[in-house]
């Protein structure tokens, strides 16, 4: 896995993980969110369209970004998940914790979520 | 003057016949009717005069020479002609040229001189021939029997001997009339020597020179240097002749360090030619050898049968067969032949051969293999060798085995009620040990979904980086984890998981097993064996794979939904398991996915620490505090119907994980 990370003004960040998100790359996306959260953006969008795979690991790094963004007064949206991801989140029930959008400008509008 | 000429003549016409392997005629003056070496003016000979080129007229001074040769048009023919005229061909020799036609003017004085220019071109010319020969000659005697006539037809070096160290002793050969003898001890001191020794040097160091060599007017000696030490020695002898001189001492040092880069180059040639030969008939043997494994196993009514031998080497002492008695009973043979290499793949065949000798007419297993030993046990002891097989001979309607067992390694029975596995011992000593060999016949009744695994100790003894062995346990464990599968698939994975337990280490002996599984009614659904390593890189090509064999299963209807939910919840075991794993290089994660239409399973087992992690703490969804962690856990409960953690006998978990498809609400 690789991260790409774009800044698309001063209130948003746009993170953008490419490849497989489990056990053994998880720690790179915990360790990319927490330094971004250092920053405090208000609103870091997580563009899943290119993670073909995200398991237990994955979706903890995610919570823990969370986390450590609340802490500063922002927050996390994701955007364009694969069918697996969105599995994934709707197991966990974590569907219920992130906004998820159709689009990477839908979710910097937070307008139209894929979930009420 | 004409005789003078001769030398040169005779010079040319030698070099010739070394470098072109044909006849050089001279004619000089221009109407004689002989030409200079006096050979007589044949008509054939004629004829090749007035057929050659008009560069084969050559004027020198105030002569014309010509020249004709019975190579035709050779080009080397038109090079010496031009030579002779232009000198670019060899500087030398257009020199002598020259030299030779101004002593031809002044015979007396020039005389001895001419004799010595003569003898350095046949020295030179020697020198070259005796590259050529080495390239003609095909093995090291024939070479220096080549090299010796041609010393004695171009040298006037008196009798000539070279003697070398050969295979069990020595090899002398001597130029044809000679009669010489060089005692050992003379001939290894004279190896010792770091260069050519006189008849006085000779008779210093071995007095008995004086006495046996009483005929003998001077000869001289020279070791033939090797990269360490001495291959043997070339000598010169004269017995009628007078004394050696100065510049004969000098040619036979020249010659022997000559001879002795000519032997090295040979050797080397040789060796890699019997390298080359070698590796020819190996893989002739290996052909063979491949032959003698069964086709196709026979098709047996209640079982399924299936075979693999897997060389450590290219050929190897490792072998299995079937062949059927008269009555019809297919039996198995698995045999391991002591040693390794060609003198065990020999054996195997001799093995083989009785083998199908006698099968037919041999009922009992454990008679069979006494007659088996009675016919081959004096070729075994003759070869130090024995030989360790296991034979089983097949009866259906019930199904039931066999078996008999000289001194082999013991065979593996899954037992698909108890889940448990049975090992069948040696019933007798190993075929060789002893002359009359006496084993014992089991007979074993397998049920529906048994396996038997006959199998080489190559298979348990197979070894990784850190001195582990494979071992019965990890045997067992395999064979549980595969038992449903085909035999095929079954043998495959038994293989899988040897390698991937001694992963770059390459086998040191033979893998050879021949599995029998006896059919099973309420195969309904299709078993998948996997195995692989519990290092933690090897989950997500894991992952992969069974996602492309379980998506097949999905029927319509949003299923692919169910394939990603139970691919990431055995994701999540796996990747449970590899983090327990005691040792994630050489542990394994093995086990089967049961696929249906109606149900998904996947049981997997390893032995790693005993962890379970259904005992978790239950999971509160906040969704604005969500937890940290426990999200492993909540896949694998909300993906699965049923998934279940127990930790077994010998330190070993089993996963059960179940999705139901059809016939049950799901959440």
């Amino acid at each position: 896995m690789n991260i790409e990370v774009e800044h698309p003004n001063s209130e948003n960040v746009i993170v953008r993980p490419k490849g497989r998100i489990d056990v053994e790359s998880a720690p790179i996306l915990r360790d990319n969110l927490k330094s971004i959260a250092n920053k405090s953006p208000k609103l870091v969008v997580v563009d899943l369209s290119e993670v073909e795979f995200i398991d237990s690991s994955g979706l903890s790094a995610l919570v823990s970004g969370l986390k450590a963004l609340r802490q500063e007064g922002g927050s996390i949206s994701l955007c364009r998940p694969h069918p697996q991801a969105l599995t994934a989140l709707r197991l966990t029930l974590l569907d219920r914790v992130f906004p998820i959008f159709p689009s990477v400008e839908e979710a910097l509008e937070q307008v139209n979520p894929l979930m009420p | 003057m004409k005789s003078k000429v001769n030398s040169f003549a005779k010079t040319l016409a030698i070099s010739w016949r070394l470098l072109t392997e044909g006849e050089l005629f001279l004619l000089f003056p221009e109407d004689d009717p002989r030409d200079v070496l006096g050979k007589e003016m044949t008509p054939e000979i004629g004829d090749l005069f007035s057929g050659t080129a008009p560069a084969s007229q050559v004027v020198i001074g105030k002569h014309t020479w010509r020249l004709a040769t019975t190579n035709g048009f050779d080009p080397k023919f038109s090079l010496l002609a031009s030579a002779l005229r232009d000198g670019p061909w060899d500087e030398l020799l257009h020199g002598w040229i020259s030299l030779l036609s101004d002593f031809s003017r002044v015979e007396d004085i020039a005389k001895d001189l001419v004799v010595e220019l003569v003898k350095a071109w046949d020295r030179l010319s020697f020198l070259f021939e005796l590259t050529k020969i080495a390239g003609r000659s095909s093995g090291q005697e024939e070479m220096l029997h080549m090299i010796v006539d041609s010393l004695a037809e171009v040298i006037d070096a008196g009798d000539i001997i070279i003697s070398v160290d050969s295979v069990g002793g020595r090899t002398t050969i001597l130029s044809s009339e000679a009669d010489f003898s060089i005692p050992m001890e003379l001939y290894l001191k004279i190896k010792q020597a770091s260069s050519p020794m006189s008849y006085s040097d000779v008779k210093r160091i071995y007095p008995e020179a004086e006495r046996i060599y009483a005929d003998v007017d001077d000869l001289i000696i020279a070791p033939l240097p090797a990269p360490e030490g001495a291959y043997g020695l070339l000598g010169f002898v004269k017995t009628n002749k007078g004394e050696y001189d100065a510049s004969e001492a000098q040619l036979l040092a020249s010659v022997a360090e000559h001879i002795g880069a000519l032997i090295e180059a040979s050797q080397a040639r040789h060796s890699r030619e019997d390298a080359e030969r070698l590796e020819r008939e190996l893989s002739i043997a290996a052909d063979i050898q491949a032959n003698l494994l069964p086709v196709r196993l026979p098709e047996v009514a209640g079982c399924e049968l299936s075979a693999h031998l897997q060389p450590a080497r290219r050929i190897g002492g490792d072998f299995y067969d079937v062949a059927h008695l008269r009555t019809g009973e297919p039996i198995l043979m698995l045999a391991d032949v002591s040693g390794k290499g060609m003198p065990a793949a020999i054996l195997t065949a001799v093995v083989h051969a009785t083998f199908h000798g006698e099968a037919p007419y041999q009922r009992d297993p454990a008679q069979l293999l006494s007659e088996i030993n009675r016919s081959i046990y004096p070729d075994l002891e003759k070869a130090q060798a024995f030989v360790t097989a296991a034979v089983a001979r097949i009866d259906s309607d019930p199904l039931r085995v066999a078996y008999s067992s000289a001194g082999h390694v013991e065979a593996a029975i899954w037992r698909k009620r108890r889940q448990w596995i049975e090992f069948l011992p040696a019933t007798g000593l190993p075929l060789g040990v002893q002359r009359v060999l006496s084993c014992r016949t089991k007979e074993v009744a397998l049920d529906p979904g048994d396996v038997l695994l006959l199998y080489s100790d190559g298979v348990t003894e197979a070894e990784n980086r850190d001195g582990e062995v494979f071992g019965a346990q990890r045997l067992s464990d395999i064979m549980e984890a595969v038992h449903p599968a085909s035999a095929a698939d079954q043998i495959l994975n038994i293989l899988k998981a040897v390698e991937t337990f001694c992963r770059d280490l390459p086998l040191r002996d033979d893998l050879t097993m021949v599995l029998l599984r006896a059919e099973d009614d309420d195969a309904d659904e299709t078993i998948i064996p996997f195995v692989f390593s519990s290092d933690s890189n090897a989950i997500s090509p894991f992952v992969e794979w069974a996602w492309g064999k379980i998506s097949p299963f999905a029927t319509a209807g949003g299923t692919p939904d169910l394939v990603d939910e139970f691919t990431l919840a055995l994701s999540e075991v796996v990747t449970n398991q590899s983090k327990h794993a005691y040792d994630r290089s050489s542990g394994l994660i093995m086990g089967r996915l049961s696929l249906s239409s109606k149900e998904w399973r996947a049981d997997l087992f390893d032995r790693g620490e005993g962890f379970d992690p259904f005992i978790g703490e239950e999971f509160e969804m906040d969704p604005d505090d969500p937890p940290m962690n426990g999200y492993g856990l909540r896949i694998i409960k909300s993906a699965l119907d049923t998934y279940k953690y127990e930790r077994q006998r010998d330190n070993r978990n089993h996963w059960t994980l179940t999705k139901i498809l059809m016939g049950e609400e799901r959440e």
